[in-house]
């Protein structure tokens, strides 16, 4: 597509609207094409300029251009009317409800960056297998295992357990949200029928969106400060994980089979180092005497911290005596112990810059 | 007309035709914005320890202040937020003032970071970079700003080495992490926090920052790009978006121990008020801080809410507590006009008194 393509799909787009004006329907009614094919056609142009200019567009094509096209279609079916405030929210919700009863989950999945969609993807990839699985072997997930193959039959029955779990965690997820979206359009015609006092109309369509946007905002926001979605959505991550683990469970094992390193031996090399990182430093600052190079070790006088030593009491509160600069000036440092420390991991810590 | 709408079917058509017009301006404007690169002030590396960076920022004058400012950021962001551009820079207001500023960058960490603990951020990297500040201006002490996360990270130091920092400022700092406007915290309430880091390791980016997007998720998820519209036939207003965007989504995967006991002991056990805030085998009491404390939050803040920062004044050992609130959000407090004064200007002059 080029830009005359687009200047030539944007006239069709407004001649449209102008044969709407002139014939008085509604835009809504099916004669104006819709704000998102125009926003389509936009963002396949808009492409190929700047990484972050390419991210936003399609962040916008992603995420604004459905919403705001179907309020600008509700928009456009009450312009000039006498309309109520019940009547346009059970229009938008009507408008909503045209792309399934429950917009929110499929929004948020949208949402999702690849780091959070890895297990996601997976899901969906496996579910033909699980699925299988889980309708074949129906009540064998109860059923006790023997003999050489029961700690992979064991595993494997978890495995199919926690993803009837995720998915029942999902539903409970998105019956919150749904009570939610509930609440948001009571809270939208309330506040549309406030917007009924004379001087405080609606003056466009993207007011019409924001004042949805708060109202959605306020609902949601009722809901996930509840007590009730800190159980639901704890309960929604764990079993996430749950099943997260035990994927990974599976693809080590496979991997292992063909001698493949395995995350778990990685992570245990890398805790080593972290530890003999750690336990270098403690020694450094708990013997600095000792282990600092003569010329560092003069400076290296004070504060010794053991790692084992309990924590200093607190103070009494607001205590009186503030310390002077003076006082201050009596604690002697300890940078010379980091040059000892240096010399003991060199690739670890350098250093630039010299003492003004 | 009587109803809540008061547009016909020509100002919306009108409406129509304006944001028409803004999405064909921006078909240029998107093709010729600069590269939305960040950090307006010139700085030099002076201190590395591993990933993490100590930086001097290099101001147009030799700084008047004889002690160095430390600036501990999150680490769920990057640190480039106090030096986003030119008209939007904390740091270009502190040196301004004369301040001799420098920034800890926490770097990205990778898979070999994952046992990176809260201990190792606070006592080895924190640590590090102020024994190095001190080593270099021949000071016990030295004034630190801890931002956010920064900021927790920043009390812990300041209680357990309290003779190390002169002056301690936070800002947008969580101290009681069990506010009842904390969504956040409402959330990791009931998470099995070790089944969740022992399953990921580190925890990735994307996942933090759907986490944050969904605090306010039809805000930042429709309405903010629905209002992208507005600007893209305005160049350099398009380029501060895309700048912000930038910052926003260019985040670092958190290391998972560090992750692991920063969930534990702030935001389920909210240590600071309760105690039980270990770092590496000691404890934690604000009653430590008996240095002059300057707290800084924000009003409309939806991350770290006003009461969770003001917490700090009936914590803090010391009698030297000032606060500033800011009329503005968490990311509004860095790069709003009115914050481009107000807050380097009370920093300084706090500084200056003390």
């Amino acid at each position: 597509m080029t830009a005359s393509d687009f200047e030539s799909l944007a006239r069709q787009y407004w001649s449209a609207w102008g044969e709407a004006l002139r014939t008085a329907a509604p835009a809504g009614s099916g004669h104006a094409p819709d704000w998102k094919d125009a926003v389509d056609w936009w963002s396949r142009l808009a492409h190929g300029g700047r990484t972050e200019a390419n991210d936003a567009v399609e962040r916008f094509n992603r995420q604004a251009r459905d919403w705001y096209g179907q309020m600008q279609q509700v928009a456009a079916r009450f312009a000039g009317q006498d309309a109520g405030a019940a009547d346009i929210a059970a229009e938008w919700k009507r408008a909503l409800g045209a792309t399934g009863e429950n917009p929110f989950p499929e929004m948020f999945r949208a949402m999702r960056g690849n780091g959070a969609r890895g297990l996601e993807q997976w899901v969906e990839d496996a579910s033909p297998w699980l699925d299988a699985m889980r309708r074949e072997a129906g009540g064998w997930l109860g059923m006790p295992a023997f003999g050489l193959g029961r700690e992979h039959q064991e595993r494997l029955q978890m495995l199919a357990q926690a993803q009837i779990d995720l998915q029942q965690r999902e539903s409970a997820y998105n019956a919150l949200m749904l009570k939610s979206l509930q609440r948001a359009y009571e809270l939208f015609e309330g506040k549309l029928a406030e917007r009924e006092e004379p001087g405080r109309q609606l003056k466009s369509a993207r007011e019409l969106f924001d004042l949805w946007i708060d109202a959605a905002e306020e609902a949601y926001a009722d809901i996930a400060l509840s007590p009730e979605f800190r159980e639901v959505y704890g309960a929604l991550v764990n079993a996430q994980m749950r099943l997260r683990a035990g994927v990974q469970k599976e693809v080590e094992l496979a991997g292992a089979m063909f001698g493949m390193p395995t995350r778990t031996e990685l992570d245990s090399a890398h805790r080593k180092i972290a530890e003999l990182e750690r336990a270098l430093r403690r020694m450094r600052d708990a013997k600095p005497q000792s282990s600092a190079r003569p010329a560092a070790a003069p400076k290296a006088s004070k504060t010794a911290k053991s790692p084992a030593k309990p924590a200093a009491k607190p103070v009494p509160k607001k205590k009186a005596a503030s310390r002077s600069v003076a006082a201050k000036k009596s604690v002697s440092k300890q940078p010379a112990a980091r040059n000892a420390f240096a010399g003991i991991a060199p690739p670890t810590i350098s250093k630039q810059g010299g003492k003004r | 007309m009587n109803g809540p709408l008061g547009f016909t079917p020509q100002s919306l058509a009108e409406e129509a035709m304006q944001a028409q017009a803004k999405l064909a301006a921006g078909l240029d404007t998107l093709r010729e914005v600069e590269d939305v690169d960040y950090g307006a002030t010139k700085r030099e590396e002076v201190w590395r320890d591993g990933k993490v960076v100590l930086y001097r920022f290099v101001g147009e004058n030799e700084p008047t202040a004889k002690v160095p400012l430390l600036i501990a950021y999150a680490l769920v962001n990057r640190p480039y937020m106090v030096d986003l551009q030119a008209d939007r820079s904390l740091v270009k207001g502190l040196l301004a003032r004369g301040q001799d500023v420098y920034v800890l960058d926490w770097g990205y960490p990778d898979r070999s970071d994952r046992f990176l603990m809260l201990e190792d951020y606070i006592e080895r990297f924190l640590g590090g970079a102020v024994d190095h500040l001190c080593e270099r201006f021949d000071l016990d002490a030295i004034n630190l700003l801890g931002i956010c996360q920064g900021g927790a990270f920043s009390l812990c130091y300041a209680s357990l080495n309290p003779g190390k920092v002169r002056n301690l400022i936070t800002m947008v700092t969580p101290v009681d992490f069990h506010t009842a406007d904390n969504m956040l915290s409402n959330w990791v309430q009931a998470m099995d926090v070790d089944l969740f880091v022992d399953t990921l390791g580190n925890v990735p980016a994307d996942l933090m920052n759907y986490c944050y997007l969904m605090l306010k998720p039809f805000r930042l998820n429709l309405q903010k790009y629905v209002g992208l519209v507005d600007i893209l036939d305005d160049r350099k207003a398009l380029e501060d978006f895309l700048r912000m965007e930038k910052w926003i989504f260019d985040s670092p995967d958190q290391a998972g121990e560090a992750f692991r006991q920063f969930l534990k002991q702030f935001y389920q056990g909210n240590g600071f008020v309760n105690g039980g805030i270990d770092i590496g085998g000691r404890e934690v009491h604000l009653g430590m801080v008996e240095m002059p404390v300057l707290n800084i939050f924000a009003e409309q803040d939806h991350l770290v809410p006003p009461a969770a920062s003001k917490a700090l004044k009936a914590l803090v050992g010391t009698e030297d507590y000032t606060e500033l609130s800011f009329r503005g959000g968490h990311i509004g407090i860095y790069v709003s006009g009115r914050a481009q004064h107000e807050v380097p200007q009370t920093i300084h002059d706090w500084l200056g008194k003390r």
